[in-house]
């Protein structure tokens, strides 16, 4: 009696009767989903790697003729590329400023619209190609003037960009460094300890024989 | 769990198809079903990911209402062998079988006739099934004749578990809701509480979300009082799955009055049970405390949608929501950052453990997996990250060192050579600072350093730590979890690897030791498997 439930099923499909407490997924139809699926993927990977140079009324077109009521999944990162596209006037704007870090912009543009886990190695890399403190104030104030007056594109990566604000740069990277300057030494150490006995040593020696009549 | 389950298996044998054993717990439920699920997705594979949602669904409730091998057994052997007790007349079970097969045989070929003849003196629970099947056909314009005829059948045959099952199937999935509640009340006369309770719950649970709370409420209060139990489990089964949904929706005073029930029978909820218990305390402590107190924090309004659509609403209808918010929390290492602090109190704490457990939960129902990232990449960002958390580790030793000196040298130097310095001229001079550091010496040694300074610098040590995590090496391991988008297990060995290589492996295990108690970063990690 464990088949109550394909006959309770069987009935209501033979009767046109709509399930009530979950959304029909259209079973039966595993060839054709499995189709679209598939197709979808392919068709995003192709949009994102293409993203810039497909014309903007055409990318927009392409992103709206995806049906994702079977893949919901899929719902944010459409939006997002909806989104870009329809921002994509504002990106060649974005690149003239005389403030934006050329690197910065790049990024930025490359990482916007990738899969997130090409979109993550993308973003570390210019984190981790910063060289200097100088550099990285530079970029600092881009971000800022960014987040003032590309306050739309500022929130796609909004994470990213707040990441380099709060990034503390670590230019000496000491991997082959002995670890000898926690041993002692060096006046962070004991030396200051150790120069003071040896002062006061000196300092009663010298008070003691120049007492002597 | 082999590549390809065992599809004969359905629908007689759910146990063997999950290849589980029959004391089953629901961590191991989960686990099977999940793996299935990753393997036949709902979007890819719907008619198969059907036949293994109801398996799970079936099992899931058995195991929670405590339904023993036996039960679960005569509810799949159900009219196969039940026809000698249940009819009266004396016959053998294969002249009754015969009998049954040719009532099959004789609806098809005169359904009307057959209809009629049943109808004057049904005298088994597949006679009302025959009744209700048949009803369709010959009473057309009236679609409640089936659930009548079933209804009936319960009335004669209380606990026939093939005309519960049938019952639990329809009421859950087609049961109308204009006439739900009187449905409800009805069987509430006619069956025992612990059957009344397993067999409705999928529609109490659905008019939940259908009627006002007041309606549904007094509903229900109604059918309780109508019922009588055998066991406890199935009151306190019950109980569970409403108050879950019911956070939302209902009154503080209701709500304490349930909670309080449990709380009566703690010592009787056994293990399969135990994780709900414990889930739902804690969801009772978020929506009464922590609530309120993480108010105003960066991604406390989507963490609260996240948790109150979980507890509500089923995975499937809720997953396109789901999958928006998690997107947000996916993205947003900053703002998860400064929602959950490392010094998370305990709002923090059960609230982090909530999240953690969704995402666990959503990862598995929906059998997401990670895509496929190269070993040289990982270790790419694994190396990056090793180089800067020793960069700051050893900032963070030389401070330390400077701390140490300053609380533990200066203090000496000043209270051992400042008599000397004061006395300096006096006669005797040299002798009484002699005594007085001897003194101070002994003093410091035995007394100052190891009861007073000792613990100070220690506490300090501990804070600076605590803050270089905080300040530094968190963030730095939110941007690496980011980047990798991989489980956590393989980027926490990568790490880990790449610290024994870059000769860093005791730095990267002290940051590793706080990293494993982070919760932050784990729900972090987890929620990586929602971005695309």
């Amino acid at each position: 009696m464990w088949r109550s439930s394909d006959l309770i099923e069987l009935r209501a499909q033979q009767l046109g009767i709509r399930r009530l407490d979950r959304a029909d997924i259209g079973a039966g139809a595993a060839g054709d989903l499995q189709q679209l699926r598939d197709a979808y993927r392919e068709f995003l990977n192709r949009i994102q790697s293409q993203f810039w140079q497909l014309p903007q009324p055409v990318l927009i077109q392409q992103l709206a003729s995806i049906n994702t009521a079977q893949l919901p999944e899929l719902v944010p990162v459409l939006d997002r590329l909806k989104t870009v596209a329809n921002l994509r006037a504002e990106f060649p704007k974005l690149a003239q400023e005389s403030w934006m870090v050329g690197p910065l912009f790049h990024a930025f543009k490359t990482a916007v619209v990738l899969p997130q886990a090409e979109a993550g190695i993308v973003r570390e890399r210019f984190t981790n190609s910063i060289p200097h403190k100088k550099e990285l104030t530079t970029i600092r104030e881009a971000v800022a003037k960014m987040e003032q007056q590309y306050p739309v594109l500022f929130a796609l990566e909004r994470n990213f960009f707040q990441t380099l604000l709060k990034l503390e740069l670590n230019q000496a990277r000491p991997l082959a460094a002995s670890h000898g300057g926690q041993a002692g030494g060096g006046f962070t150490g004991y030396g200051w300890f150790i120069l003071g006995i040896i002062f006061v040593v000196i300092r009663i020696a010298v008070a003691v024989l120049g007492a002597k009549p | 769990m082999s590549t390809m389950p065992d599809w004969s298996k359905l629908p007689d044998d759910p146990l063997g198809f999950f290849q589980l054993a029959p004391n089953f717990d629901r961590k191991s439920l989960k686990r099977a079903y999940g793996a299935l699920i990753k393997q036949f997705r709902p979007e890819t594979h719907p008619a198969e990911f059907q036949k293994i949602r109801e398996a799970y669904e079936v099992l899931e409730n058995q195991n929670r209402y405590g339904v023993e091998q036996a039960a679960m057994s005569r509810f799949a052997t159900a009219w196969e062998n039940s026809n000698a007790s249940n009819n009266n007349h004396g016959q053998s079970e294969d002249t009754v079988r015969a009998v049954v097969v040719s009532d099959f045989e004789s609806a098809i070929a005169s359904p009307e006739a057959t209809y009629r003849r049943l109808r004057m003196k049904p005298s088994s629970p597949q006679d009302y099934f025959l009744l209700a099947t048949l009803s369709d056909l010959i009473e057309q314009p009236d679609k409640q004749m089936y659930l009548k005829w079933i209804i009936t059948g319960v009335r004669e045959f209380p606990r026939d578990p093939g005309l519960l099952r049938l019952l639990t199937e329809y009421l859950g999935a087609f049961a109308d809701t204009n006439i739900a509640f009187s449905t409800l009340i009805t069987l509430s006369k006619l069956i025992s509480g612990d059957e009344y309770l397993q067999v409705s719950e999928q529609l109490w649970l659905r008019l939940l979300k259908q009627v006002p709370f007041e309606t549904w409420a007094k509903a229900l209060q109604k059918c309780e009082g109508n019922l009588r139990f055998r066991s406890l489990r199935p009151r306190l089964a019950f109980t569970v799955a409403i108050l879950r949904r019911a956070l939302w929706l209902a009154p503080a005073t209701w709500i304490s009055a349930r909670k309080r029930f449990l709380d009566q029978h703690g010592s009787e909820i056994d293990r399969s049970l135990d994780e709900e218990v414990e889930q739902l305390s804690s969801l009772i402590e978020y929506f009464s405390v922590n609530r309120s107190q993480l108010m105003g924090r960066p991604l406390f309004s989507t963490i609260d949608q996240l948790i109150e659509i979980h507890c509500r609403y089923e995975f499937e209808e809720a997953r396109p929501k789901i999958a928006a918010l998690c997107d947000e929390i996916a993205r947003n290492s900053n703002a998860l950052s400064e929602t959950f602090p490392t010094y998370g109190d305990e709002s923090e704490n059960n609230t982090l453990m909530l999240v953690s457990w969704i995402a666990y939960d959503m990862a598995t129902e929906s059998g997401l997996g990670y895509p496929h990232v190269e070993d040289r990449r990982i270790q790419e960002l694994a190396d990056a990250t090793v180089m800067d958390i020793s960069a700051t580790i050893h900032k963070l030793a030389k401070r330390l060192q400077r701390m140490r000196f300053t609380q533990f040298v200066l203090p000496f130097l000043v209270v051992a050579f400042a008599p000397m310095i004061l006395c300096f001229g006096f006669s005797y001079w040299p002798v009484i600072s002699i005594v007085w550091f001897a003194i101070s010496l002994g003093l410091y040694f035995g007394l100052i350093r190891p009861y007073w300074l000792t613990p100070k610098a220690d506490e300090k040590s501990r804070q600076l730590v605590l803050q270089a995590y905080e300040n530094q090496w968190r963030p730095r391991l939110f941007r690496y979890v980011q980047a990798c988008h991989a489980p956590a297990s393989r980027s926490i060995q990568q790490l880990a690897e790449s610290g024994e290589l870059l000769g860093e492996k005791r730095l990267v295990e002290i940051a590793l030791s706080y990293a494993e108690q982070d919760a932050a970063i784990q729900v972090f990690s987890r929620m990586q498997l929602f971005l695309h």
